[in-house]
């Protein structure tokens, strides 16, 4: 392998466990805020990358603009993805409702983008070009490589910094907290869980939209970009099923496995990823990082 | 009032009986919706300007034609539920998918019924399986396979490709049958060069990055879908890939070019079709390839793509067959499938020896210029 192929391996793998990652994050956010396992979260981000490429594209929204607007879209469809999958359920006899609920808006999203959206793929101009309306690269160690994964790399260490911020430093954050791991103590002292549950399915709606947003100028947007969740998973359970610091490892051990696998194993990485998933499960279930707060007796 | 009411129902059954005796239904499949849902349009569009022409010149054996499109979705249950639908109507022929998991699904049922059945898949293991009752009108992937690697090294001058191929069967088949023959022409494919990769695949920059590092003189690529293309595309023109591209059908297909944009600029492809033959060609193209795109472009306002030719010209198929057999009995129907010899809008159909109901005789070697496949060669391999 030469130093070159490593390069861009390298790069593509880290740029891909970023977005793996995103994805990790507003998992294990709802899982703490709520118990629920979210099966639609590759859908949201699908549909973050759609809502993105109407905006910029039919719409011919300048960023200033667009950005915004994106992500109040975001919100509100949290919102309503929570009303929709969660609320309703939360106290259901049955308690695995709301996870199988998600399987059902998976679907609803990823047949609902296609009648709102055409069947067709779609492409997303890149946020960097050259002088000549070209996709901007710089040279690393004689390959190119895209801006824009660079532009995902530190957008997402930005988004997981705002996230960290969120929740150890601000009082909502705090509440946040509280809600996630009391709810009925946290009634108690006044915080309302409607407020913090609708504030987790923003936040990870938006979070989730904004990884859609960044991930579709170098894919193309269509309903198969919903399979990425899939390895974010994978991620989840090989960091540490909990612990978003874990998640974060995980992923990008999953993002640079899938990279390096294609050079033997091309049409196979998706079975070495999950073969590596499978090994940790088997010699360290507790993942990458073991989550300091079980559960409650 | 009752009395009434009853006489005026038994009229309407007689008006109704009667109008039905003088139509011929012949039903289709198609992907009206789902993620195939546009190509799928094209491929109606293609049989209603056939039935539409049968019918205006008088109809088949005196009947009206119909024709009656079940959706096949974007699945081989829905795609098999469609079929069996059609089969329990009665309808004695069935233009079946273009996508070859749907036809292989549906041929148990098509053997029992004995329903006259237009396969358009080009996988060869429809046709392998000799079903008395499937007639497959493409050129199937043991034939493109051995066009494409000759027009790769004749045209392109690739003579050490990387090739990437969809791992779906009838590309991975493509793909086997493409290095088996740049073999047999000397120039065998060094297996570090050849990726696979499934059909949900968005991410190739990491297969992108060890063809750009390896020293390929060329790529030669085997879609399946115009989505995978796209995207496969677009990161290849992003990482700076400059030398010669070779891919299959759907390389050429005017919705791949349409989004890929920039990044469909040049390929070579072979397929069956091109709309771009209303232009000056280099080589002689049926009458009837030309009379077809003129009048769809008319009717339509827009080019049409393979799947539409497809569609025409199993409807003609099936009309020569009835006409020969006298009958719209599905036995007799399929007796007489046994002598077409017409030439389509898509390809000149027989019956050869060499291969069970493979039909078509020729395709083309296209290269996408200024947003269209342009053909710049006709390939007769039988």
């Amino acid at each position: 392998m030469t130093i070159r192929l490593f390069a861009s391996l390298f790069v593509n793998g880290v740029t891909m466990g970023m977005i793996y990652a995103m994805i990790a994050m507003g998992l294990i956010l709802l899982i703490k805020a709520v118990g629920v396992l979210n099966f639609a979260q590759g859908d949201l981000l699908m549909i973050g990358a759609y809502i993105t490429c109407a905006f910029a594209t039919d719409l011919s929204m300048p960023l200033y603009a667009m950005l915004p607007t994106a992500f109040v879209s975001f919100a509100l469809l949290g919102v309503a993805f929570m009303l929709g999958t969660y609320w309703p359920l939360r106290k259901a006899s049955y308690p695995v409702a709301p996870i199988i609920a998600t399987m059902g808006a998976s679907l609803v999203l990823s047949e609902g983008a296609v009648i709102l959206f055409g069947s067709w793929p779609r492409t997303m101009p890149n946020l960097v070009k050259n002088a000549a309306g070209k996709v901007a690269t710089f040279n690393l160690f004689g390959t190119k490589i895209q801006y824009q994964y660079i532009l995902i790399i530190l957008a997402a260490c930005l988004a997981m910094y705002l996230v960290y911020m969120l929740f150890e430093r601000s009082y909502v954050g705090r509440m946040m907290q509280a809600a996630a791991q009391d709810k009925p103590a946290a009634e108690l002292i006044g915080i309302s869980t409607l407020f913090t549950t609708g504030a987790t399915y923003m936040l990870v709606v938006v979070l989730i939209g904004f990884a859609g947003y960044m991930v579709a100028p170098i894919y193309t947007v269509t309903p198969s970009l919903s399979s990425l969740q899939l390895r974010a998973f994978a991620g989840t359970v090989i960091g540490g099923f909990g612990s978003i610091k874990g998640a974060i490892l995980g992923c990008l051990l999953v993002g640079l496995t899938e990279a390096f696998a294609t050079v033997s194993f091309s049409s196979y990485k998706d079975a070495v990823v999950f073969t590596v998933l499978i090994l940790f499960l088997l010699l360290r279930p507790q993942g990458i990082v073991k989550s300091r707060i079980g559960d409650k007796a | 009032m009752k009395k009434v009411l009853a006489l005026v129902l038994a009229l309407m059954m007689l008006l109704t009986s009667a109008a039905l005796a003088e139509t011929v239904t012949l039903g289709a499949t198609a992907p009206l919706t789902g993620s195939n849902q546009m190509t799928g349009g094209y491929y109606v569009n293609g049989m209603k300007m056939a039935v539409d022409e049968i019918n205006a010149a008088g109809g088949i054996l005196g009947r009206e034609l119909a024709l009656k499109v079940e959706d096949e979705g974007a699945d081989q249950t829905t795609a098999l539920n469609a079929t069996v639908k059609l089969i329990e109507e009665g309808v004695p022929a069935i233009i079946g998918s273009y996508f070859s998991t749907n036809c292989m699904a549906v041929l148990g049922n098509v053997k029992d019924s004995g329903v006259v059945y237009y396969a358009n898949g080009s996988n060869p293991d429809i046709s392998a399986q000799q079903n008395p009752y499937v007639w497959q009108i493409r050129v199937t992937d043991n034939f493109t396979g051995p066009i494409m690697a000759s027009v790769a090294v004749d045209t392109a001058k690739i003579t050490n490709p990387a090739i990437l191929y969809t791992t779906a069967a009838s590309t991975t088949l493509l793909a086997e049958r493409v290095m088996l023959k740049m073999e047999e022409m000397g120039y065998p494919v060094d297996q570090a060069n050849v990726y696979g990769a499934p059909e949900e695949e968005t991410n190739f920059n990491a297969i992108i990055a060890q063809i750009m590092a390896s020293d390929v003189d060329g790529l030669m690529c085997m879609g399946v879908s115009e989505a995978w293309n796209v995207a496969f595309s677009q990161q290849l023109e992003s990482a700076g890939f400059d030398l010669p591209k070779v891919g299959s059908l759907s390389f050429s297909s005017v919705a791949y070019i349409s989004v890929a944009g920039s990044a469909a600029e040049e390929w070579i492809t072979v397929a069956e079709w091109s709309a771009d033959i209303l232009g000056e060609l280099d080589f002689e193209i049926a009458e009837r390839a030309i009379e077809f795109e003129k009048k769809y472009e008319e009717l339509y306002g827009i080019p049409s793509v393979s799947q539409a030719a497809w569609g025409y010209d199993c409807v003609y198929l099936f009309k020569e067959a009835a006409e020969r057999a006298g009958s719209f009995d599905r036995e007799a129907i399929n007796a007489a499938m046994a002598q077409t010899d017409m030439q389509g809008a898509g390809n000149y159909y027989k019956i050869y020896d060499d291969t069970w109901h493979v039909m078509s005789t020729y395709t083309l070697a296209n290269q996408n210029l200024g947003g269209i496949a342009s053909p710049f060669a006709k390939v007769t391999f039988r």
